[in-house]
């Protein structure tokens, strides 16, 4: 009789020591769920400032230097440059240089001191015009934000387009 | 009798043993979980802060990339992307009157705003705003490409908005 009484009390305080156990498992649990879900959430405000200067990067770039006059004699801007590119025989010359030459080697300029500088990685084309102008800095297969920009020229469009990847 | 009492007494003992072992172990996992709480929302009102301040770093380098004061204009239409040199010398003079000064301060706090021609002729530089929090400890940089155009000369030249919004 005795002895049943000292199992029966024995396997009591193994069930209540288990119940501590379960309540200690179910606290870890819970801290690590909150930390999973807390304390590592991926998207930051400082990622919401580089996208959105990111996105207005490229549109801004492009409308800044299709405006600028070059040092071209005739003070040609670079769209008037890229217009006479794109006609089938060029008339504008730069000193030595014909005008794509011209204006490849002057947004070549810009985008070494801005996109480069600032450690991005990019890619310019214009495409529809009698030299194709094509300059790059590194591999741009991932996320980009890209900016079409469109010229009116010799009786067609002569598209600029310019790729921001990150 | 004395026995029993005995007996008694030493389950009454091991009862209370119990109840305050289970009392340590509650009030154990309940600083831990405090603890750790203040911890998490702690880091949660930092990170609210810091998303508050770049909140506040984008909506001044709107304000200064689209500023009419110093934006081209022609026929009293503005151009965007494009400010005008002469303006931005008028504005910078006009800043030396305190009242003035104190006025953009409300618009663009504790920033350094300035332009830099980069082509066709780099390192020209024109500061427009210039208000940094003295000693500094973060600093957020915008670059805004944009043109610089030369009434006299009614060139374009290409250049770079720079709005660096300082805070603690």
């Amino acid at each position: 009789m005795k002895s049943v009484i000292r199992l029966d009390k024995n396997r009591k305080a193994q069930m209540e020591i288990m119940g501590l156990a379960v309540i200690m498992i179910l606290a870890v649990l819970g801290l690590l769920f909150v930390v999973k879900f807390v304390l590592m959430k991926p998207e930051t405000k400082s990622e919401l400032r580089q996208s959105q200067q990111e996105s207005q990067l490229a549109a801004n770039l492009i409308n800044a230097f299709l405006k600028t006059t070059t040092d071209c004699p005739g003070k040609h801007s670079v769209t008037t440059l890229i217009q006479d590119c794109a006609q089938l025989s060029p008339r504008i010359r730069c000193g030595a240089l014909s005008s794509c030459e011209f204006v490849n080697q002057t947004i070549n300029d810009i985008l070494d001191q801005t996109l480069e500088e600032w450690g991005k990685t990019y890619q310019f084309t214009i495409s529809d015009i009698s030299e194709e102008i094509n300059i790059s800095n590194g591999d741009c297969s991932g996320e980009r934000e890209t900016k079409f920009s469109p010229i009116q020229a010799a009786g067609k469009t002569v598209v600029l387009k310019l790729d921001i990847c990150s | 009798m004395i026995k029993r009492e005995k007996m008694k007494s030493k389950k009454a003992q091991i009862k209370m043993g119990e109840t305050m072992a289970i009392l340590v172990i509650f009030f154990f996992l309940l600083v831990i979980g405090m603890s750790f709480y203040v911890k998490v929302q702690k880091f949660s009102i930092g990170r609210q802060v810091e998303g508050a301040k770049e909140m506040e770093a984008i909506q001044i380098a709107q304000k200064a990339s689209f500023m009419p004061e110093l934006q081209c204009s022609f026929k009293n239409i503005p151009i965007d992307n494009c400010y005008d040199i002469s303006k931005i010398l008028f504005f910078r003079q006009s800043l030396d009157d305190q009242r003035r000064f104190l006025e953009y301060t409300d618009v663009f706090g504790n920033s350094e705003i300035w332009v830099e021609e980069l082509y066709p002729t780099p390192g020209n530089v024109e500061s427009i705003f210039d208000n940094p929090l003295p000693g500094y400890v973060q600093a957020r940089l915008t670059r805004v490409p944009i043109s610089l155009y030369n009434p006299r000369t009614r060139d374009y030249s290409f250049g770079i908005l720079y709005i660096n919004i300082t805070s603690e």
